[in-house]
């Protein structure tokens, strides 16, 4: 037997060393010649790689060649049971290899090409590589994501391997693969059960794009038909060769894909990537990344607690991957507390949230903002981001207005952004004019603003309304405006829930405030901040907290 | 020879062997003996190739009994497969190494591998060993099969209906070695449906009539069994005979040739017309596989 081996062994060792020859080659080539990308990102695509190689595709692969060799193999003069003990061993063999193969490529990788890097990323990678190297993952299994992907991977290799020997156990040499289930007995029907179960459980954890891994992964099933050629004829062959070539096809476009949404700025791509998840199963999982890095920082008292609640609140995992993993927040984990910078604006700071509202939505810009430590933020910095984003989201401004309210804000900070000439910061000023009183502005500053830009017209009546905390005529307020009849309280309706149709049509909206604020005025005497919300009227959300403080249910 | 005088190397009785609902065999018998150049013949699907793989222990039959080289039918041992080679179409050496690295691991295998008989028969056919298997055409990589198994000295050597892919003079240099071998104590099965260029060599026939019934024996004696009659009218014939006789058209002369079984010759009203001649092995399978 070990002749024969001599033979599938040269093969297998090969194809594995040209693995890791051209892996890090294409690596370096990338990295330090073609100047790809950040070299966080790099390295997790190489090691991404080296492990879908290294431990799924040789070993898959020796399979393979036993399927193709099969004809002959049978008819050597070794019995069938050395036959079947040769398989394993050539599995075992070349998982070994591959694993061997990874451990020394990363050794290498990092003795020589990662030592010169000062990203703390890429170390923290590397920390991480070895971790799974060392199989010091099964202490932190995140069992949704890459590590399940590896232990999923061996149980479908082994799986494949009984397969393969109940074909060539099976009285009639032929392949099928449900009937072939059946005619199993026993323990090893519960064994193939068992393995199915966990298969099954293992689809539904993982994400729906992590079928093309599961096709890829039945690739030796699919190859191993192709040994039965005098059963199934050479048209189902070609079919089968067919189906193989196209998951292959599949796999290799969605690297490539991969390998471009990490240098790539093109949306379309990025969104395409991040809504396959394709490789994260096999790489450390943004959660993972953050989560040890960020129980670092906590330990040594570097990290903003804010964050910290942030993450543990699950709050998008990508975002935080792309925040921590960004060059600005990198230089300022290791020494600082924040992640706002204090001194100068940084011209970094916005990538993050600029990075995400190109892919994603205000949501997701306003959950990085969430992120920030908005007390840390300096004016520059908030003209900065509101300019940025009301252009970007213009609907959805109010939410992030929001946010940045939670600052505590100084008289002549709202004073400038009164004065400013972007209205989208002039209305938050006007909103934080609302809750600071202590800020000494006049009507008639007020009714300059409008003046300057009639759009303003709403929010500068609410200002003046929480303001002077009574109903103000707005004739009284804007005589220079008489086109717009705005003397309508005898048309409010009397039902109160008839009210809330009217804020559904923009044009009536200061027919709704004014309703609004003279209900208020009979049935509550609430805080007036509590009623101007600083949202858009529109959303739903105002609805819900005027109704609550007009006590009417539904 | 006749056939009790010969030491039978296959014996095969009762088989039995189906795919599912797809039954191949139901309790057929024969023999192949030792020395012979046995032909199987059948009309395609009938289970030619698994026939072949059933006696060459690579799938197992359902129910079989009798013995192969000595040993119970259906056992698997790997003694025994040192003593057996099988040459198919379906035979790929993919291991990336070249044609000469595989024959030198594979020698290793066999210890009645001869090299010097390799290396002729791979001069010979001008075979290059530095060529990957893969990179050979079709006709060379059964070539190159045949070699190894030639050059393996068994007992037994199976070829799956490979005569097809040869070229004419490839086809005969290696017919011309199998007989060689033959002569030489070495038993050849052959499944092919190229008849008549086997015809000169093959001893031995195995003609797989149908799922339970196979006709089998010395080639000379099945096929002395049928004789070709040339008539001036078919109705000389009797309706019985007519309906079981092969009818192979009219020759220049414009008479009728039919091919019969010897023994309905006497049932014949009349003989005096008759020329009778012994048909080819093409005309008697063609006669014993019309009604399928």
């Amino acid at each position: 037997m070990w002749r024969l081996s001599k033979l599938f062994l040269l093969k297998l060792s090969f194809t594995t060393f040209l693995v890791n020859i051209v892996l890090p080659a294409t690596f370096i080539l990338n990295d330090r010649v073609l100047g790809f990308e950040k070299t966080g990102s790099n390295q997790l695509s190489f090691l991404t790689l080296s492990l879908l190689f290294n431990l799924i595709i040789i070993p898959s692969y020796s399979l393979i060649l036993v399927s193709q060799n099969l004809n002959w193999l049978i008819m050597m003069p070794i019995s069938r049971l050395k036959l079947v003990l040769f398989s394993y061993v050539l599995r075992v063999w070349s998982f070994s290899l591959g694993l061997f193969s990874l451990i020394a490529t990363q050794f290498l990788m990092e003795k020589f090409y990662y030592s010169n890097l000062s990203n703390v990323q890429a170390k923290n990678l590397i920390h991480w590589s070895q971790s799974v190297l060392e199989f010091r993952w099964m202490a932190d299994i995140d069992w949704s994501y890459s590590s399940f992907a590896l232990v999923f991977s061996i149980i479908c290799i082994f799986l494949s391997g009984f397969v393969l020997n109940f074909d060539m156990d099976s009285r009639n040499y032929r392949f099928t693969a449900t009937p072939l289930l059946f005619l199993l007995k026993g323990k090893i029907r519960a064994i193939i059960g068992l393995s199915l179960l966990v298969l099954f459980f293992g689809f539904i954890s993982l994400s729906r794009a992590n079928i093309f891994i599961i096709l890829s992964l039945s690739l030796p099933f699919f190859m191993m038909i192709s040994c039965n050629v005098f059963v199934l004829g050479r048209k189902a062959v070609n079919f089968v060769k067919v189906v193989a070539l196209l998951i292959i096809f599949v796999h290799v476009s969605f690297i490539f894909l991969a390998r471009e949404e990490l240098k790539s700025d093109k949306i379309t791509l990025k969104r395409t990537i991040n809504n396959f998840e394709y490789l994260e199963i096999y790489t450390p999982s943004p959660d993972l990344i953050a989560g040890k890095i960020l129980n670092k920082m906590l330990e040594q008292k570097k990290i903003d607690t804010y964050f910290i609640k942030a993450y543990f609140e699950e709050l998008d995992s990508q975002i935080l991957y792309e925040l921590v993993n960004y060059p600005l927040q990198t230089e300022e984990l290791d020494n600082l507390t924040k992640f706002v910078p204090q001194a100068k604006l940084d011209p970094f700071f916005f990538d993050p949230i600029l990075s995400l509202s190109n892919k994603n939505s205000a949501d997701s810009s306003l959950r990085t903002l969430s992120f920030f430590n908005i007390g840390g933020l300096s004016t520059d910095h908030i003209h900065e981001v509101l300019s940025l984003l009301s252009r970007r989201f213009p609907s959805s401004i109010y939410y992030f207005y929001q946010v940045m309210s939670k600052r505590k804000f100084q008289p002549n900070e709202i004073l400038s952004f009164i004065n400013n000439e972007d209205k989208a910061i002039v209305k938050f000023g006007l909103i934080l004019l609302r809750y600071y009183p202590e800020v000494k502005v006049t009507a008639t500053d007020l009714m300059d603003l409008i003046q300057k830009d009639p759009l303003l017209i709403e929010d500068t009546y609410k200002t003046v309304i929480v303001r002077t905390g009574e109903y103000i005529d707005i004739n009284r307020l804007i005589p220079t405006l008489p086109s717009m009849d705005l003397n309508r309280i005898g048309d409010c309706p009397t039902n109160p829930r008839a009210l809330f149709n009217l804020a559904g049509d923009k044009g009536s909206y200061l027919l709704y405030t004014i309703c609004l604020r003279s209900y208020l005025d009979g049935v509550v005497q609430p805080p007036l901040e509590q009623m101007e919300v600083i949202e858009n009227p529109f959303f739903g959300n105002h609805l819900d907290m005027a109704k609550s403080i007009l006590r009417i249910n539904k | 020879m006749t056939q009790a005088s010969r030491e039978a190397i296959i014996d095969v009785k009762l088989l039995s062997k189906s795919f599912g609902d797809d039954v191949l065999f139901s309790g057929v018998s024969f023999k192949v003996f030792q020395g012979s150049f046995t032909t199987i013949l059948g009309l395609n699907g009938i289970g030619k190739s698994s026939l072949l793989n059933i006696l060459s222990c690579k799938i197992s039959a359902d129910k079989a009994e009798g013995t192969l080289l000595g040993e119970p039918l259906g056992i698997d041992l790997a003694e025994k497969r040192q003593s057996v080679a099988l040459v198919s179409e379906n035979l790929n050496y993919e291991l990336g190494a070249s044609a000469r690295e595989f024959a030198f691991y594979y020698a290793q295998l066999y210890p009645t591998f001869d090299k010097e008989k390799f290396l002729h028969y791979v001069k010979e056919r001008r075979l290059d060993l530095s060529k990957h298997f893969t990179q050979y055409s079709r006709g060379q990589k059964m070539q190159y099969c045949l070699i190894l198994a030639l050059s393996q000295n068994p007992k037994l050597l199976f070829i799956d209906e490979i005569t097809s892919v040869l070229d004419y003079k490839a086809r005969e240099f290696f017919l011309h070695e199998l007989t060689l071998f033959c002569q030489n104590g070495g038993t050849v099965v052959l499944t092919t449906n190229i008849i008549n260029e086997v015809q000169q060599c093959s001893t031995d026939l195995v003609i797989i009539k149908s799922v339970e019934e196979i006709i089998w024996g010395e080639q000379v004696e099945i096929l002395s069994r049928f004789v070709k009659l040339r008539l001036s009218s078919l109705s000389m014939l009797t309706d019985e005979i007519r309906e079981k006789a092969l009818y192979l058209g009219k020759d220049s002369d414009h008479f009728h040739l039919v091919l019969i079984e010897r023994e309905k010759i006497k049932d014949l009203p009349s003989q005096q017309d008759q020329n009778l001649t012994h048909p080819n092995l093409h005309e008697v399978f063609s006669y014993l596989t019309q009604a399928q």
